[in-house]
């Protein structure tokens, strides 16, 4: 019964990293109505990045710090470079391309830096932990859920208090309304992915230290990822996290005590039973669609 | 207030390689509140969208004070039109007063035009914290006019707000219309089946047919052969 708490403590730390990983896909899906295939390997680039720059010698948190301002940018100039020219030819073009993105930035990785991957990435948190009783939580998984909170709770008061989340939420509701109102939403999609380069950032620089860096480390997590996302109800924010520790858990007992090999089999149960049964996952309303 | 006119100058636009609108010629001066008539399906609808910006037009020139709009909604608007589309197109999910504090984006207009449009407006007022989804048809028509109104437009596009509303909610809207546009110098173009409504309270009615527009005078034989 203990290791069973431990893994489920663990099961939503890694749920919440899969949740934010789903929060870019659903985030960038409400605000510029296409979720970004390429979400994941934009952490793992970014992620290289801030390698690079440790390895080129300032010290892990300064190249972090550098990395998030890079990250922020590296979206930017994937917007613009990607997605942004010629964005009136339909959502279909504009998701096909991110498919292409996805294989673009992961070949690029390759080339650029991955001649020995995969690599050994500085230890970020803390390895120790703590007992309750009998169950052994470690620093890490907790220091990860508040982290994670925090930035679902900064995103919750964009939302909430600001100007800036008042038109995001009104270009996710009804984009043509919007613009008619003059909310500029090219500026808009641009903010979204300058936002979405930092917070993919921060789960790729939560992945990389538990497993090894690589150009593929981002794959199970985009899965994972989109599991979270249907579960959770595609279009809501807040339901993509708890749809990631449903994921997360699931997954995590099924590898214990199942077997690692079924974790990632179970992720896609979870996604076809929802789809077939709750097709608008757990928070998601009925899709309505007028104008 | 300064006012500007409004100008659509042979006009065409074709959607899907149907042309719906083939050589429309109209204007809507400061102050002025003018309705465009026409059966379903003639192109008024398609004309509010070419003068902001959200079907793309084929030919001709829409000039707001003899400058051209482009043809993107958010510049159109930030230019000072404002349109109030078919079916309102309020958020339902945010409160009256986050609908309104959205249309207050196009303009930095200052609070006093918001105080002389709630003066006009009570019911939007009292309801500013109620989710907008919730109201009744005739209070969202009154939201959307507001949220059309409050950022000072140079012009205002209604569309089609007959739709949906008991008989008194559209003579409060439409006689509010007619007493904002007048006193804060908005030219207000209102597209309608309720062809009666519109030669009762407009300076000036045109008739939407074929594609173009031409003056009516309310009372022609045609016309009525036409409403059928």
């Amino acid at each position: 019964m203990s290791l069973a708490i431990s893994v489920i403590v663990s099961g939503i730390s890694f749920g919440l990293v899969i949740g934010i990983v789903g929060f870019g896909l659903v985030f960038l899906y409400k605000t510029t109505g296409v979720a970004n295939f390429a979400v994941g390997n934009m952490a793992m680039f970014e992620t290289f990045i801030v390698y690079e720059l440790w390895k080129g010698g300032i010290g892990i948190w300064p190249s972090v710090a550098i990395g998030m301002v890079l990250g922020g940018v590296f979206a930017l100039l994937v917007y613009l470079g990607a997605l942004r020219p010629f964005d009136g030819r339909g959502n279909s073009n504009l998701l096909v391309r991110t498919v292409a993105l996805y294989l673009l930035l992961r070949a690029m990785a390759d080339v650029f830096f991955g001649s020995n991957q995969p690599y050994n990435f500085p230890q970020l948190l803390p390895h120790s932990g703590f007992s309750v009783g009998p169950v052994d939580i470690a620093w890490a998984d907790l220091i990860t859920i508040g982290i994670i909170l925090a930035i679902g709770g900064a995103f919750a008061a964009m939302f909430r208090f600001t100007d800036i989340g008042l038109q995001l939420t009104a270009v996710s509701q009804n984009a043509p309304i919007a613009r008619l109102l003059g909310v500029r939403v090219r500026r808009l999609s641009a903010l979204a992915y300058v936002l979405v380069g930092m917070v993919a950032l921060v789960a790729g620089l939560l992945v990389a230290p538990k497993q090894l860096l690589s150009s593929n480390m981002m794959d199970p997590l985009l899965l994972y990822g989109f599991a979270a996302a249907v579960v959770g109800g595609l279009t809501s924010l807040g339901g993509v996290f708890v749809g990631g520790i449903v994921v997360g858990v699931v997954t995590n007992l099924v590898s214990t005590y199942v077997g690692g090999d079924l974790a990632l089999a179970s992720a896609f149960v979870l996604l076809l039973a929802t789809l077939a049964v709750r097709p608008h996952g757990l928070f998601g309303s009925p899709s309505i669609q007028r104008l | 207030m300064t006012g500007e006119a409004l100008q659509l100058e042979d006009l065409y636009v074709k959607i899907s390689g149907a042309r719906i609108i083939e050589g429309l010629t109209l204007h809507v001066g400061p102050g002025e509140i003018v309705g465009l008539a026409g059966r379903n399906g003639a192109g008024k609808t398609t004309t509010l969208r070419a003068i902001s910006g959200l079907v793309g037009r084929t030919g001709g020139a829409v000039r707001l004070g003899g400058r051209a709009l482009p043809a993107q909604p958010e510049r159109v608007a930030l230019a000072g039109v404002s349109h109030v589309p078919e079916g309102r197109g309020i958020f339902g999910d945010l409160t009256v007063g986050e609908n309104i504090r959205l249309g207050r984006r196009a303009a930095q207009a200052d609070g006093s035009l918001l105080r002389r449009l709630e003066a006009r407006f009570p019911a939007v007022e009292r309801l500013r914290h109620e989710k907008a989804g919730r109201l009744s048809g005739g209070e969202q028509q009154m939201v959307a006019l507001v949220r059309g109104l409050v950022s000072g437009p140079k012009i205002l596009l209604v569309d089609e707000m007959s739709l949906g509303l008991s008989p008194r909610a559209l003579t409060t809207a439409i006689e509010s219309l007619v007493e904002i546009g007048g006193s804060e110098g908005i030219g207000v173009l209102v597209v309608d089946q309720n062809s009666t409504m519109l030669s009762t309270y407009c300076d000036r009615v045109y008739l939407l047919r074929d594609g173009r527009a031409e003056v009516w005078d309310g009372s022609g034989a045609a016309s009525s052969s036409y409403f059928g």
